[in-house]
């Protein structure tokens, strides 16, 4: 692997996926509570995470971590579910599985052709904090206009690293 | 109207089926291109009709998406179904790839419920114009 085929990805990039996605999937797409960046989580903040590999001239990985409450967010607009809805167990798990495939598809297109996107991982976890630098082709942390700027709740995490 | 909906993300096959029971059209579901084969042959043993539409994510386990658009086509008996794409995968390479494997149609992700029913009326699907009533995907 050379660092040097990495995608050519920003953070513009990604908040632009982010929000086509958000847009395309929220009651009212004409809102503008699409995700804007924020804060990274804090280090040991337990989030819910997934990721999905992208191979091929370039290897790495798009990992996507919220905290419950982003998850929960992510989750009743995805699958159109009232706040006083049950949640399935895995129901967060699942939307989080399909977040990152959408934004891996997106970044994979900028790859040189014939990559890979593999199927997605998920899991629970604590929070290391920001890849390190070396790793990290780009990263972002992003949470929702109507949240609270210090809340951590609302808080979710892109970083695209090399493998 | 029959759909059969191919997808390893139960969130997708919920959201896509929301919008084609809105539409009117009874949905069969899959987690990936197996299943979707023995889902079709026992709807056909049981129903004797082959769906209308398929609406196939590109990447999932056991078979892929591709490796599905390429199985259905060599099945004569199934030659009546549109197949439809419908994927994160957006690289022209893959389009094309997915197009010559005899796939009909290809709808990136993300889409809105009405990209998905403009889908279905040019596979001539859906007689008139219909709409989801909104941009979210209930």
């Amino acid at each position: 692997m050379v660092v040097s085929d990495a995608p050519v990805v920003t953070a513009a990039d990604l908040v632009g996926v982010v929000g086509d996605l958000w847009r395309s999937v929220s009651a009212d797409p004409d809102a503008g509570d699409a995700p804007v960046p924020a804060a990274w989580h804090s280090r040991g903040a337990r989030v819910l995470r997934s990721s999905v590999a992208i191979e091929g001239s370039w290897d790495g990985d798009l990992v996507l971590a919220c905290a419950p409450g982003a998850a929960e967010r992510w989750t009743r607009t995805m699958l159109a579910l009232d706040a006083d809805e049950p949640l399935g167990e895995t129901d967060a798990l699942d939307v989080l599985a399909e977040v990152v495939n959408v934004v891996g598809g997106a970044v994979k297109a900028h790859c040189a052709a014939g990559g890979r996107l593999g199927l997605p991982d998920v899991g629970e976890g604590e929070d290391a904090g920001p890849p390190h630098e070396r790793a990290l082709v780009v990263g972002l942390g992003m949470t929702w206009p109507d949240a609270a700027p210090d809340d951590p709740d609302a808080l979710f995490t892109l970083a695209l690293v090399h493998r | 109207m029959i759909a059969l909906v191919v997808d390893d993300s139960r969130a997708m096959r919920r959201i896509v089926r929301g919008i084609l029971r809105g539409a009117g059209m009874e949905v069969l579901e899959a987690g990936d291109g197996q299943e979707a084969l023995d889902v079709l042959d026992r709807h056909l043993a049981d129903e004797g009709a082959v769906p209308d539409v398929a609406c196939i994510d590109w990447n999932m386990p056991v078979m892929d998406g591709l490796q599905l658009v390429t199985a259905l086509r060599r099945r004569r008996e199934l030659r009546s179904m549109a197949l439809m794409m419908v994927t994160s995968e957006s690289e022209q390479s893959q389009v094309v790839k997915a197009l010559a494997a005899g796939a009909h149609e290809y709808l990136f992700k993300p889409f809105s419920p009405d990209a998905l029913l403009a889908k279905l009326q040019l596979l001539g699907l859906l007689p008139q114009p219909a709409t989801a009533g909104g941009g979210s995907w209930s």
